[in-house]
């Protein structure tokens, strides 16, 4: 997708040469890593969310605030707020800058919700849970999670939604065994243990969608299943995530960053590209050429993202939900603290353990984290 | 007795060929002698010195300090040790990979032989039997994991389930219920590792004089005692070579559980239950930074490792020399 921006920043620089290589998402954080402790490799990377202040923090990436300040202002002035909070550092250093999003959001069968007496896309809890016993009496199975199943990432909405968070604003301590924490863990475990949400390591909701055992289920919204599944043509839709008890229908926000290695020899020139991903001919070019391959390239300003071509209903939905979505937490050790709270999560869901008790574990090893 | 007519004419080769190379002192001819030799050494230590005994020795040195790849290593001592001796995760994982080597060691060497007692002949039945049991060791080990997960889906379209369905049986989660995971893990294992076990039984199997057999059966024996007689003792070092590579290799596994039951935080599967050492080391050391702790983890790995490939040369002796 990127060869659609460097080949734009070719023509107006012939002077600069990009060399792309593409690496498996497994892999990435690993080469990104070995790269960062050889002093060679890549000058500019893209990569998960937090791996930009992962990777600054041990001096692997050009810090932008300090060295590029207006590039710094001006992300910080037009990205979106829910994924600025998990590229910052709580010390307001940005590393690298948000390249693309992608959001959690609910994929439905509206034909088949029809059918089966549900109306519409549930719109809080309550509805979700009566939709699935609905669509399980008419004979499908019902809701499949299909990002971050049985996982902190399928946790995160539920917890948002309730008004809990990982930790505190200021990244003091960990918060996830709050009351709000534990009812969105209660609520999560019983889409698994009550309404048989499918546990396994490979969720495939467009499969479920398109042979209608699951008409309805959340993942990112990456996916344009019109191209990807023919057959499925006008019949599926999207729709923002229930809402939960605060009225919030908070998502979780993925995506990826882009930053410049701190040992490049070429800052100055990276930096440049970099800004010219927040020109608007770019950003609309990047979107065109992904929805041919079947996919959606969602800038990280709500202002771009609005030219995503997309069927009303849809783009509707999808920007109502980034207005209410939130990236990864960016304090420090999260990204060692996440399997901390899965594996709360699966041991309330699968051996049934009190919630709060398996909150109050993964706490105090987010808290030992925290002081690492 | 041949071997010992042997040794002792390469012996008086080397006698004569020192004898001819001149009349200098004896230090400096053994100089000379080795100086051709040592540079014809020389690429092979200098690759051998750069690529496997420095980071085999640096790794042993990182072990011993905080090291997150960019900043400088920090000595900590015996922390990372004391950490990983009380680390709750360590643990599953030794534990899971214990069961694992064990099953696959086991199952890997009856099911090897098995096929070989059946298969080893030379009808063209056999071969075709021998290169069908062959195949999943020449197949892409990526590649073939992907089938794996095909089959293994819990969905109703995992080909597994779909033969249960048939049969009117429940869909069963196959990689998400974590009293399965080992299972699952060592029946690809198995499945991918028996044919290899079986060429070399073959091989082994093929080395037995069939006069043995023949003098057995004139004696009366019956081939449950020909077996055990003479079958399994002369299988002797076949079998503890493949015992041996079998468990350093089912101790190093890292594809199958990474690729099978790998989630977005954690590379264990459900509550860790297809955690084993490898993928823990890969964990800490690449996904979390920490390749001080994970040195500790691949050091703790090779004594474990060093252990049991002693304890199974002693026990693979044969009687005469562990007698003596």
């Amino acid at each position: 997708m990127i060869k659609t921006a460097t080949d734009l920043y070719t023509k107006a620089h012939p002077n600069v040469t990009f060399a792309l290589q593409a690496i498996p998402w497994s892999d990435a954080h690993a080469k990104i890593l070995s790269a960062a402790a050889a002093r060679q490799g890549p000058d500019i990377i893209t990569g998960g969310l937090s791996w930009g202040i992962e990777l600054g923090n041990l001096g692997g990436m050009v810090n932008l605030t300090k060295d590029y300040p207006a590039l710094d202002k001006q992300v910080k002035a037009e990205n979106l707020p829910g994924i600025l909070q998990s590229v910052v550092t709580p010390d307001n250093q940005l590393y690298a800058m948000p390249y693309n999003l992608t959001v959690q959001m609910q994929f439905l069968r509206p034909d088949l919700l029809k059918a089966a007496g549900v109306n519409g896309a549930p719109k809080t809890w309550n509805e979700l849970t009566s939709g699935i016993t609905k669509l399980q009496k008419a004979g499908h199975k019902g809701y499949m999670v299909q990002w971050g199943s049985t996982d902190w990432l399928g946790y995160f909405p539920y917890l948002y939604q309730a008004g809990g968070s990982y930790y505190d604003k200021a990244c003091t301590k960990a918060t996830v065994n709050s009351p709000e924490g534990v009812r969105a863990l209660t609520f999560f475990a019983e889409l698994y243990t009550k309404y048989k949400a499918p546990i396994d390591a490979a969720n495939d909701l467009p499969g479920g969608l398109d042979n209608g055992n699951y008409p309805i289920g959340s993942s990112d919204s990456k996916f344009n299943f019109d191209i990807t599944y023919p057959k499925m043509k006008g019949k599926w839709t999207l729709a923002a995530l229930p809402a939960g008890p605060t009225g919030k229908y908070t998502a979780f926000l993925g995506g990826t960053v882009i930053g410049i290695m701190s040992y490049s020899k070429s800052k100055d020139a990276a930096a440049d590209f970099l800004k010219s991903l927040n020109n608007a001919q770019v950003s609309k070019a990047l979107i065109q050429n992904a929805f041919k391959s079947g996919l959606y390239f969602i800038p990280p300003r709500s202002d771009f993202a609005a030219n995503l071509t997309l069927p009303a209903d849809q783009k509707a939905a999808l920007l109502k939900q980034l207005k209410d979505s939130a990236g990864p937490p960016n304090c420090t050790g999260w990204e060692a603290s996440g399997a901390d709270v899965t594996k709360a999560i699966q041991q309330v869901i699968l051996n049934k353990a009190d919630p709060k008790k398996a909150l109050d574990q993964a706490a105090a090893a987010m808290n030992a984290n925290l002081k690492k | 007795m041949r071997n010992d007519n042997l040794r002792l004419t390469a012996s008086a080769d080397a006698g004569s060929i020192q004898m001819g190379m001149g009349s200098g002192k004896p230090a400096r001819r053994v100089r000379r002698n080795l100086t051709v030799p040592l540079m014809m050494l020389v690429p092979f230590i200098v690759l051998f010195a750069a690529f496997v005994l420095y980071p085999v020795i640096n790794s042993l040195y990182l072990s011993f300090t905080d090291y997150n790849a960019i900043s400088q290593p920090r000595f900590t001592g015996i922390e990372n040790y004391v950490a990983l001796f009380q680390d709750p995760r360590f643990y599953k994982a030794l534990g899971n990979t214990a069961l694992f080597v064990v099953s696959v060691v086991v199952l890997n060497t009856v099911l090897g032989l098995t096929l070989a007692m059946v298969f080893g002949g030379q009808s063209l039945w056999d071969q075709i039997m021998r290169a069908v049991f062959f195949l999943p060791a020449v197949a892409g080990g990526i590649a073939i994991l992907a089938v794996w997960k095909w089959i293994l889906s819990g969905e109703s379209y995992g080909i597994l389930n779909a033969v249960r369905e048939t049969f009117g049986l429940d869909p069963i989660v196959w990689l998400g219920t974590p009293s399965l995971a080992v299972t699952m893990l060592v029946v690809v294992a198995v499945w991918g590792g028996m044919g290899g076990t079986m060429i070399l039984f073959v091989a082994g199997l093929r080395a037995i004089p069939t006069e043995l057999y023949e003098a057995a059966a004139i004696d009366g024996a019956t081939p449950s005692q020909r077996f055990w007689r003479i079958t399994l003792p002369l299988l002797r070092p076949t079998m503890l070579y493949i015992v041996i590579t079998g468990t350093i290799g089912a101790f190093q596994v890292f594809n199958e559980p990474y690729l099978l039951f790998g989630g977005v935080s954690s590379v264990g599967g459900l509550l860790d239950s297809a955690l084993t050492l490898v993928t823990y080391l890969y964990d800490r050391g690449f996904g979390r930074f920490q390749l001080g702790y994970a040195s500790a983890v691949a050091w703790v790995l090779f004594i474990i490792v060093f252990i049991l490939t002693l304890i199974n040369l002693r026990v693979g002796e044969p009687e005469d020399r562990a007698s003596k």
